[in-house]
């Protein structure tokens, strides 16, 4: 085992990555081709990938790894709440991925096509994307998507909900909604807020985001829905 | 392949199309101008516009000055000077810099995307504009806003660092020192002008070296390559010229030729000598930080063929699509979705609270599929809403008698209250429950609160009288003091509620409130 790759493990584990301008020292090794490939050898064991981006190393977990995944419970933590209900821990988890797909949406060469939004607008754009959920009719055929019939509660439920102070943090109203999942997302450091409500993607998310997106995932995804579809006609 | 007239024709027509649309970009009007700042000018855009290009020229002049940044407190300055050209409306001049700025200038985040024929490479490609750039909260224009700006200042402007000196030179020569002064402030601006293009191209490759195409590169690193050393040749004698020039006309002024040109010209000639002293120390900066840059640059590409790169799926057809059809299970899928996001979380292997999590997923077992919409949950959810509401009420009116009458005794509190509020909030016991909290709690230190709630989530109580729930909830205004303290006093007091069925009496301790800065 290769002692300079066990010290880029044991720093990966404390936040998640390596970055050049915060250790040079540990970043000559990044560079160093037998001990690079070495941690990359090391994640095949232990369930994780190295994804390597401009100044950064990231620890990736892959599917399988038990360890590092957040769990339901986790979730929960992470929002400071375990008596929220699971329609709205279905919102909380919807809202934040139409956030960063609200960034990373683009088709063409980029694919981030926003460097910040406000929280107005955020409200505003995720409210027009509900009311666009609800008015479809369930059997309108030529309908753009097809939502299910809980998409569409979920959907319900974000309108139901009245704007809220700014500052709330209340689960009854959408700011709270909104700043909640925004602390979640900065717990994993994945968006910066600002003072006046302006919100941007991290370094972190930025660099991530090509992994995330790549398009090997496509049978992954398919995958794991077939496998939920089959689990959920057998019980 | 395209005729080769018109080839010829459309040669650096990029660049002319890149400033057509930095001027759409910058343009508001009816269809694109939010309702507050239509109302606030009464639909008159050409008064915004304006005040937006003005915005833009003044980030440049702050940031070229030896100020150097410019943040949105110093837009609300310069707007609130500015809108004095605008008598007739009433202007918010805080709404009207974050408009600017973050509607117009950063377009709402959104990157400018555009497609356009590129004549070098012979092909239309997409192409993004970004005008100003925001670090550590200040705002600078970025390389495309100066040249915009530079290019509409005046037709006959000429932008050229060598020509500015050279007519400097020829000005001097002549012994026209009020026009050489003006050049020499000039050369002070594009030399500014030329480093900030550095920085901005600098920033841009840390960003993404990928996104800087060679073109880019040769056109700001290598124009100033040759042009900089030449020139500091060039300023330097210019500096010696001057410098003689200043003392010809010092020994004039000491032999007694002490009239109002001779002062004016040597005023304008030290001014001049100061404007080339800062030309010939920031060239030299200039020229070791476009070493560094190329460094850098080249540096950032060496690394960057370590990086992989990932065909990209459809976000929008492989991942959303699929997620509105999910019936249920969307929590989960979203975590399958985005579980490379998340951070190594070996805390929780050895964190003591998860040895109960077991039993929370028992309790949860009944709620896992669909999205449970029970009526029992919204019931007892509107019951503990109820408390949370009157003790927010008890909180607000308490604090609002502490602002008032602090220091005071809890029984002159009490008989403020209307009759409907005592019957309110004595139903339960509220009232009681929460004043004799506060009284075993002793001290309310509202400085560490704030510490707390700006660390932390405040929890939405369940209906119990939580003391940090409820400072959350009142306005900051009531928060302008250091402690609370609630204290015994040796007294008791009663006081009756009358219910319709009822009569309640209630005796507590006569608590004392005081309140310390």
């Amino acid at each position: 085992m290769n002692d300079e790759a066990l010290k880029l493990y044991r720093e990966l584990l404390k936040k998640g990555y390596i970055a050049q301008k915060d250790s040079q020292a540990l970043w000559e090794y990044v560079e160093d081709a037998d001990v690079f490939d070495e941690l990359s050898e090391m994640g095949k064991v232990l369930d994780f990938d190295i994804v390597r981006a401009q100044g950064r190393i990231y620890m990736v977990p892959t599917q399988n790894n038990e360890i590092f995944l957040k769990n339901r419970m986790d979730y929960r933590a992470d929002l400071k709440t375990s008596e929220i209900r699971n329609r709205d821990l279905y919102l909380f988890n919807y809202f934040e991925i139409y956030l960063i797909y609200l960034f990373f949406r683009g088709e063409n060469a980029d694919a981030q096509v926003m460097t910040f939004i406000t929280k107005d607008e955020l409200i505003k754009s995720f409210t027009e994307h509900c009311k666009t959920i609800t008015s479809q009719s369930i059997d309108d055929d030529d309908a753009t998507n097809d939502y299910s019939a809980n998409f569409r509660l979920l959907a319900q439920v974000w309108l139901s909900k009245k704007e809220g102070d700014p500052a709330s943090r209340k689960i009854e109203d959408r700011n709270g909604i909104l700043n909640r999942v925004i602390i979640r997302l900065k717990a994993d450091e994945l968006f910066t807020v600002t003072d006046n409500g302006i919100i941007r993607p991290t370094t972190k998310l930025i660099d991530l985001m090509p992994y995330v997106l790549r398009k090997e995932r496509v049978q992954e995804i398919n995958k794991w829905i077939e496998e939920e579809e089959k689990n959920a006609t057998d019980t | 392949m395209l005729r080769p007239e018109i080839e010829e024709l459309l040669e650096g027509s990029e660049n002319r199309y890149k400033l057509t649309k930095i001027a759409n970009l910058i343009s508001v009007n009816g269809t694109n101008a939010p309702d507050d700042i239509r109302a606030m000018f009464e639909g008159d855009f050409d008064a915004v516009n304006y005040i937006v290009q003005s915005t833009m020229e003044y980030i440049k002049a702050r940031t070229l000055s030896s100020e150097e940044t410019c943040r949105l407190k110093d837009i609300e300055n310069f707007l609130d000077g500015l809108v004095q050209i605008y008598p007739d409306y009433n202007i918010d001049t805080k709404r009207l810099a974050f408009f600017v700025i973050v509607n117009v200038l950063q377009n709402n985040g959104r990157l400018m995307e555009y497609s356009c024929y590129h004549s070098g490479e012979q092909k239309v490609r997409n192409m993004t504009i970004r005008l100003i750039d925001e670090v550590n909260g200040s705002y600078y224009l970025t390389d495309d806003a100066f040249d915009f700006l530079y290019r509409t200042k005046e037709v006959a402007r000429d932008i050229d660092y060598s020509v500015t000196r050279f007519k400097m030179q020829e000005y001097m020569r002549r012994k026209n020192y009020s026009q050489a002064l003006t050049q020499s402030w000039d050369l002070v601006a594009e030399l500014r002008n030329m480093s900030h293009s550095i920085r901005d191209f600098e920033t841009r490759c840390r960003e993404n070296i990928l996104k800087i195409t060679t073109d880019e590169y040769e056109r700001i690193v290598g124009q100033y390559r040759n042009l900089l050393n030449d020139e500091l040749k060039q300023l330097e004698e210019l500096k010696k010229t001057v410098e003689k020039e200043e003392q010809m006309i010092r020994e004039a002024y000491l032999n007694g030729a002490d009239t109002e040109d001779t002062n004016k010209n040597l005023r304008a000639i030290q001014e001049i000598i100061i404007n080339l002293d800062t030309t010939i120390v920031e060239q030299r900066a200039l020229i070791n930080n476009k070493d560094t840059v190329s460094k850098t640059y080249e540096q950032l590409l060496r690394g960057s063929f370590s990086i992989k790169r990932y065909e990209r799926l459809n976000f929008d057809r492989d991942i959303m699509q699929k997620l509105y059809r999910l019936d249920d299970k969307i929590g989960e899928a979203v975590r399958m979705l985005m579980y490379p996001l998340s951070k190594p979380e070996l805390g929780k292997m050895l964190n003591i609270e998860d040895l109960y999590a077991p039993y929370d997923s028992i309790i949860e077992k009944n709620d896992e599929r669909g999205i449970d919409m029970k009526l029992t949950d919204m019931d007892s959810d509107l019951k503990a809403t109820e408390r949370n509401e009157i003790h927010n009420e008890i909180f607000l009116s308490l604090f609002t008698y502490i602002k008032e009458h602090a220091p005071f005794t809890m029984s002159r509190f009490i008989h403020s209250l209307t009759e409907d509020e005592l019957k309110r909030w004595c139903r339960d016991g509220l009232l009681e429950n929460a004043l004799m909290t506060l009284y075993q709690r002793n001290r309310l230190d509202i400085n560490q609160y704030k510490k707390q709630r700006d660390n932390e989530i405040i929890k939405e109580p369940r209906g119990d009288f939580d003391i940090l729930y409820c400072l959350y909830c009142l306005p900051e205004e009531y928060l302008d003091f250091g402690s609370v303290i609630f204290g015994k006093s040796d007294e008791d007091f009663a006081f009756t509620i009358k219910y319709d069925e009822e009569t309640v009496h209630v005796e507590m301790t006569n608590i004392t409130v005081e309140v310390e800065e």
